[in-house]
């Protein structure tokens, strides 16, 4: 593999890690699972550090790595799934420039998480800790647990949208203190 | 007209990979037109994704499937609705939902009938030595030069008090260990379950400060273990589509500041046809320009499961 052109690498980090997790999310919305969004955040990561430097100086990091990362989604989802439907260019930048408008409030609901995971009951964080850790399959954690995939997906949906209404309250809560 | 639950579901389905061709088409057709949609989906992902960051301190990151008895009963009691409940559930759910059906027929089933280890390596004897590159037959190590070491001033074995140390090859800056591991012999599974393996291992950097990227690779075959070359293997992991029956692959970046061992699992089916298996073990720098340094390895545990088929296969290649 050629070695690519050093780019500066604090100004590179400060950037990515500032923006990482707003990536991640949207490369999330558009991938199969969790799984496949760690692959293509792996490329992209590498994609925007090779390319770093070649950005033009002017270009903001934001836009510029959200490009990148659907780009990346796109050719994954195009290689990895040629016998499935996967979404158009229009429905992909239309979601691109949705999450690069709303990634200040996703960062602050995901800024809020902590505070409603502590609110979760012992077995909704029970079932969040163990679907949650690194390279579970809920197949195989359902039947560790004598229970179909379905039922353990049905419970985490509804976690995660008591989550989301966790999070707005909160934010509406700050703002009215 | 979708309801609000409907179009909750179909966000589920998708983000939970589930969602049939169908699903995708009107998800997608409501995307397009729906400013509000596109707001719930990235909402929806965004706590997804957090959750599944392991930077909450809420959210433990366990390093195994397999849950302790105590958690079993919190997670069963949690997900108990009722067989009743769970059927109609079902039933409702195949409206939206193509992983439905498969769900219904889980519901009889209970765990794993098979839970049985294949491989555990904490690399504890001194006398251990291995091939430089590909094994030379199953059940044993090879791959870049290296050693079994105890612990060093800096790091202190996973497990036991052994662990083995890699030096990078001198054309590359990656340090790698492959193992085949012979499944003739091993339990297979009936027309209604699947048989899978969990492949975990543990990585450490000799210095920290660069960015580190680790990669665990496992692939199944339909050959002997006798018949396995490396060519098949050590090669850009797209490439392997034409030699292998399944594959599995999770790599990791640890950032320069990560302290610790980086533990990665993977799982893999390994259908009735597989004759053997190959565990790929990688450590490396993410930038290639960085200076090469020795890489620690331990812990590294495969099991074979079978279990009730309750998804699709997956990853199947040919």
């Amino acid at each position: 593999m050629q070695v690519p052109q050093t780019p500066n690498h604090p100004d590179f980090l400060q950037h990515y890690v500032e923006h990482e997790e707003a990536l991640r999310g949207f490369v999330r919305s558009m991938v199969p699972s969790r799984e496949d969004a760690r692959e293509v955040m792996q490329e992209v990561a590498l994609v925007l550090w090779r390319k770093f430097d070649e950005r033009k100086a002017s270009a903001d990091f934001r836009p510029w790595a959200f490009g990148v990362a659907r780009m990346q989604a796109l050719t994954f989802l195009r290689d990895r799934a040629r016998d499935r439907h996967v979404f158009g260019d229009d429905v992909l930048a239309l979601l691109a420039d949705e999450a690069e408008e709303t990634a200040d409030s996703l960062a602050a609901e995901r800024a809020a998480l902590e505070e409603c995971l502590r609110k979760l009951d012992p077995a909704q964080r029970t079932l969040v800790d163990a679907a949650y850790a690194p390279g579970v399959r809920i197949d195989v954690l359902a039947a560790s647990a004598g229970r179909s995939a379905m039922s353990v997906y049905k419970a985490l949906h509804r976690i995660r949208l008591a989550l989301m209404g966790c999070t707005q309250r909160v934010l509406t809560r700050e703002e009215m203190a | 007209m979708m309801t609000e639950q409907e179009r909750l579901e179909l966000i589920r389905c998708h983000v939970d990979g589930t969602a049939s061709d169908e699903q995708t088409q009107t998800l997608e057709a409501e995307l397009r037109t729906d400013a509000a949609l596109r707001s719930q989906l990235l909402r929806y992902t965004n706590i997804d994704t957090a959750l599944s960051s392991g930077r909450l301190s809420g959210v433990v990151a366990a390093r195994s499937t397999q849950l302790s008895p105590s958690n079993r009963t919190k997670l069963a009691s949690w997900i108990s609705w009722g067989q009743a409940t769970s059927a109609a559930a079902g039933v409702v759910l195949g409206l939206f939902c193509a992983s439905a059906a498969w769900a219904v027929v889980g519901l009889r089933m209970a765990g794993p009938r098979v839970n049985e280890s294949l491989l555990e390596e904490s690399f504890e004897s001194a006398e251990m030595q291995w091939p430089e590159g590909f094994p030379s037959q199953a059940g044993t190590w090879g791959g870049a030069r290296g050693r079994i070491v105890g612990a060093t001033s800096e790091i202190v074995p996973l497990d036991g008090g052994g662990m083995a140390e890699l030096a990078p090859a001198e054309d590359t800056t990656l340090s790698y260990l492959d193992r085949v591991i012979d499944l003739r012999g091993y339990p297979q599974p009936e027309a209604h379950e699947v048989r899978q393996i969990e492949v975990t291992a543990s990585f450490h950097a000799a210095v920290s400060g660069f960015q580190e990227r680790y990669t665990l690779r496992a692939a199944t075959f339909g050959e002997g273990p006798e018949e396995i070359q490396s060519k098949w293997v050590n090669v850009p992991w797209r490439e392997l589509d034409g030699t292998t029956l399944t594959t599995s692959k999770r790599g990791l970046s640890a950032p320069s500041d990560a302290d610790g061992w980086q533990t990665l699992s993977v799982m893999v089916e390994a259908p009735a046809d597989a004759s053997s298996m190959v565990i790929s073990l990688a450590a490396g720098r993410f930038e290639t320009s960085a200076p090469k340094t020795l890489h620690y390895l331990d812990n590294v545990h495969a099991s074979l499961i079978i279990s009730p088929r309750t998804t699709k296969p997956r990853n199947r290649r040919r």
